[in-house]
């Protein structure tokens, strides 16, 4: 009998503390939310997104550079990371088995482990050094090799979900396979593609690590891809780290504006995929 | 002439020329996933030659980092990424765990669902905007728990030094934070996989609900959960932003969790810049291969027990 | 458990369907008996009373009047669907764990009612052994499988666990296959040895009733066999009701019989039940003789 209680006594508690835990695991992002949005929110203005910034000791500024700065590589990054990384994901889906399908995956997998920082050492290696200076080109190189990963899983997944029995149906007709490839599976995961594209864009924008010695910064206005550029993630980690309360402000605006972006579009994703994309591959 | 010599062949495929272009695409695009892969380690590899072929292995042992004296030993990051990064688990696995199974085996599925997705939000957060965070919000305070805990207890090696709240106890904080969703979510996961057969054994024979949890359910769930922890460890190594921004950069080895320490990643981000001459150039670029050869190992090893459990996670749950 | 017994009272006794409730007391009792009163005969060792199980708006089973006999075997068998697994989950009210399930009418083990509040369903399935239709032997070792129930409920410790263990597993019939390698995965062992030792784990908590769920189905035949000659073994020291779609199985160990058919809305019911050669013999219910005619070929 006392032993029964003492069972009934540990699961009741065992399992409450299991519910605190998770209390504790959600905690984090309410925390880093209301600071980001308290201390984001009040520096948020029309010059954020307008203005040039400012030397030190002058207020006001803005982040208009970075701002486009980071549009232009994540848009740089793209244009190599998304078609690459579609054709090999559209490859594995196809490709289930076989020495060469597991060597791409097991690659894909390799890379999408890879400190994002070992891959900005690899393109300041690769264009920063041949080219004599930092470049937005390079960080869009690295930009591009972060994103590869996943727009190749997203891809695979999505494509597999097509089912094959539509393949096999516009081959019927008489489609040469490129063509019912592209007429039944593109069309089919069209969707999810694009969200994963959308997704592997969101992550790359808030990268700093690859960027701090490629793109390097600028705190004037370029959009040169052969010369360093400014972007919003290196822009907050430059004025995080000054003994400046403006720049802190800007950061704190920055980081609100960085944030939106990623969750919104992760929270967008989910809505869209109902679920069926994960975060967390 | 007999029915028993039929010679049976496979038909030819067509040429069509569209397709073979096709393919070809198809498989070099795959090819380039591979060929990236291989260049990555090729290009630290001859980067980090120099300094391969001045120090050797002593530059994973050496403890001084003199960039003027051209004198490099990585011994300080490397402690300082490893230490971090257990210090994080140490944090984040019993929370990310206690969160799994609340989430799979307590709370209706409804409501763990967008509970789940909440955490999950933690890794699509920015490292860098975690680091803002950390600096101006998570240092303050943990420098005040530092200072309780310094004037009760300072006498304890682990807790001696300044309480300035930046150092190795604020890098694991807010690296068991960015870690935690994987831990979290794989975990649940390999919870909600683990067959409905097992938990109706358990019961069936007058388990708790606990019990049963604690029981098969972990044991059966056990590859899946390691593989989350070890994929988080992976993240953890590689971790830059954050931790540069609160570890305080001093590249030395010290048991007290509030003196400062230096990451490997920490480094790479302070010093790659500008870095002064080719051997410092070559010894950051070792750097960077060592921590690439550290992560790949750690993920091939999460990814390889995470693929266990999901090829026999195929049996019914209700 | 708290909530799994505030679960499982939520439908109540009595808050069953009224013209359900008057057709069964017409059927099975006549008008004037009260269909919920306990079972009075000692012998009777689990009493279904006018007992019903939905799941959210589909009524799986209803009205289901029926006398489980201590010591004998009790074959429950129908076509599928027709809620013989449903009842035979309900004795340890292992349906608890499915949310949208409801009760109504009461079950009684040794004359104690299990659909009250409060019931200790701890102990409710230490006294109800299962086995189920699939085997599922815990991911541990063959010694851990059996041990671990009988930790869980702190029945026994050190030397005497492991003497228990041994006993559990002989009482199965497995322990001259196993005694060598009892530290093995229980996952190694093959699709038959694997039912014997979730047998072994049912009885190393000390049951009085082994509610057995299609045991056989997923075995090949000399494996069946093996489990039925040690059905066999186990009574009379313990009460097993089988559920069975296999009619042949039936009559070949069990000593009573419950037969049960699905009606039109797909609601089980207890067509008829009695002693096994009575029921093969000398079916009451036309559909009884029919199936078992058209079963038996």
């Amino acid at each position: 009998m006392r032993y029964e209680t003492v069972r009934r006594v540990t699961n009741v508690a065992s399992l409450a503390f299991c519910g605190l835990l998770a209390a504790t695991a959600v905690l984090p992002l309410v925390l880093v939310l209301y600071h980001v949005v308290r201390n984001g929110a009040s520096a948020l203005n029309l010059d954020f997104f307008t203005k040039l910034p400012v030397p030190i000791g002058e207020s006001g500024g803005g982040m208009a550079n970075a701002l486009v700065g980071s549009l232009l590589l994540i848009g740089a990054a793209s244009l190599v990371g998304v078609p690459v990384g579609v054709i090999a994901g559209f490859f594995l889906a196809r490709q289930l088995s076989g020495r060469f399908a597991f060597w791409v995956r097991f690659a894909a997998d390799v890379l999408s482990g890879v400190p994002s920082i070992v891959v900005g050492v690899v393109a300041y290696e690769l264009i920063v050094v041949p080219m004599k200076g930092f470049s937005a080109l390079s960080g869009a190189l690295a930009l591009a090799l972060i994103m590869i990963p996943t727009v190749v899983r997203t891809t695979e997944e999505m494509v597999k979900l097509v089912p094959y029995t539509l393949y096999e149906a516009a081959l019927a007709v008489g489609a040469p396979e490129w063509r019912a490839t592209v007429f039944v599976f593109l069309r089919g995961a069209r969707a999810g593609i694009i969200t994963g594209i959308m997704l592997a864009m969101a992550r790359i924008a808030g990268e700093t690590a690859p960027l701090l010695f490629t793109a390097f910064n600028n705190q004037f206005w370029s959009v040169s891809l052969t010369q360093p550029i400014s972007s919003l993630p290196v822009q907050i980690f430059n004025y995080a780290m000054s003994p400046y309360d403006e720049w802190h402000r800007l950061a704190w605006a920055a980081c609100l504006v960085l944030v939106v972006l990623v969750l919104g579009m992760s929270v967008i994703t989910r809505m869209v995929t109902r679920g069926k994309y994960e975060i967390i591959q | 002439m007999s029915a028993g010599e039929a010679v049976y062949v496979r038909p030819r495929p067509a040429f069509v020329l569209s397709d073979r272009v096709a393919n070809s695409i198809l498989a070099a695009g795959a090819a380039s996933v591979v060929g990236l892969a291989v260049l990555l380690g090729v290009v630290l590899s001859l980067g980090a030659a120099p300094a391969l072929s001045k120090f050797g292995a002593g530059f994973l042992v050496g403890k001084t980092w003199d960039p003027v004296a051209e004198h490099f030993g990585a011994l300080p990051f490397i402690y300082g990424t490893l230490a971090s990064s257990f210090l994080a688990l140490l944090m984040a696995v019993p929370v990310g765990l206690g969160a799994a199974i609340f989430l799979a085996e307590v709370l209706p599925q409804w409501l763990a669902r967008p509970i789940a997705f909440m955490i999950e939000l933690l890794a699509a957060v920015p490292s860098v905007v975690y680091g803002m965070w950390g600096v101006f919000v998570a240092v303050p305070a943990i420098a005040r728990v530092e200072e309780f805990i310094g004037q009760r207890w300072g006498h304890i090696p682990l807790f001696s030094g300044p309480p300035i709240g930046i150092g190795m106890l604020a890098a694991g904080v807010i690296l068991a934070i960015m870690v935690l969703p994987f831990i979290a979510s794989i975990s649940r996961e390999a919870i909600l996989a683990v067959p409905r057969a097992q938990a109706e054994a358990a019961l069936a024979l007058g388990a708790t609900k606990w019990e049963t949890i604690r029981g098969p359910l972990l044991r059966y769930a056990r590859k899946g959960i390691l593989g989350g922890i070890v994929l988080a460890l992976g993240r953890a190594l590689g971790e830059t932003m954050a931790v540069t921004m609160v570890i305080g950069n001093v590249p030395q080895i010290s048991v007290s969790l509030f003196q400062s320490g230096y990451t490997m990643s920490a480094v790479l981000a302070n010093e790659f810049a500008e870095a002064t001459g080719r051997i410092h150039t070559a010894a950051l670029v070792e750097i960077a291969l060592v921590l690439l050869v550290l992560t790949v190992l750690v993920n091939a090893f999460a990814r390889l027990l995470i693929w266990g459990t999901a090829a026999h996670a195929g049996e019914e749950r209700v | 458990m708290v909530s799994e017994a505030f679960r499982g009272w939520r439908a109540g006794d009595g808050v069953v369907d009224p013209a359900g409730h008057t057709m069964a007391a017409e059927e099975v009792a006549g008008a004037e008996t009260d269909v919920l009163a306990p079972p009075t005969d000692p012998e009777v060792c689990v009493g279904f009373r006018a007992f019903g199980v939905r799941y959210g708006d589909f009524e799986a089973l209803k009205e289901v009047q029926l006398d489980i006999r201590r010591g004998h075997i009790t074959a429950f068998m129908g076509p599928s669907g027709c809620g013989k697994s449903t009842l035979l989950r309900s004795i340890n009210r292992m349906n608890d764990t499915i949310p949208s399930a409801r009760f109504t009418g009461q079950v009684y083990l040794d004359g104690e009612p299990i659909y009250v509040p409060g019931v200790n369903i701890i102990r409710l399935r230490k006294r109800v052994g299962m086995v189920f239709q699939k085997p599922n032997p815990f991911p541990a070792s063959i010694f851990e499988n059996v041990a671990w129930g009988a930790r869980v409920h702190g029945l026994y410790k050190g030397h005497a666990l492991f003497e228990h263990v041994e006993k559990c597993l002989a009482r199965a019939g497995l322990w001259d296959e196993v005694k060598d390698k009892l530290k093995l995965n229980a996952m190694s062992l093959s699709g038959g040895q694997q039912q014997r030792l979730c047998i072994a784990r049912a009885l190393a908590v000390e049951p009085e009733i082994l509610l057995m769920d299609e045991p056989c189905s997923a075995l090949d035949p000399i494996a069946t066999y093996r489990i039925e000659e040690l059905m066999r073994s186990l009574v009379p020291d313990y009460t097993v009701i089988i559920v069975t779609h296999n009619i042949q199985q039936a009559a070949r160990v069990s000593d009573y019989c419950a037969f049960f058919w699905v009606d039109e809305n797909r609601c089980g019911r207890l067509v008829e039940s009695g002693p096994t050669a009575q029921l093969f013999e000398a079916p009451k219910d036309e559909r009884t003789e029919r199936y078992l005619a058209g079963r038996m070929g």
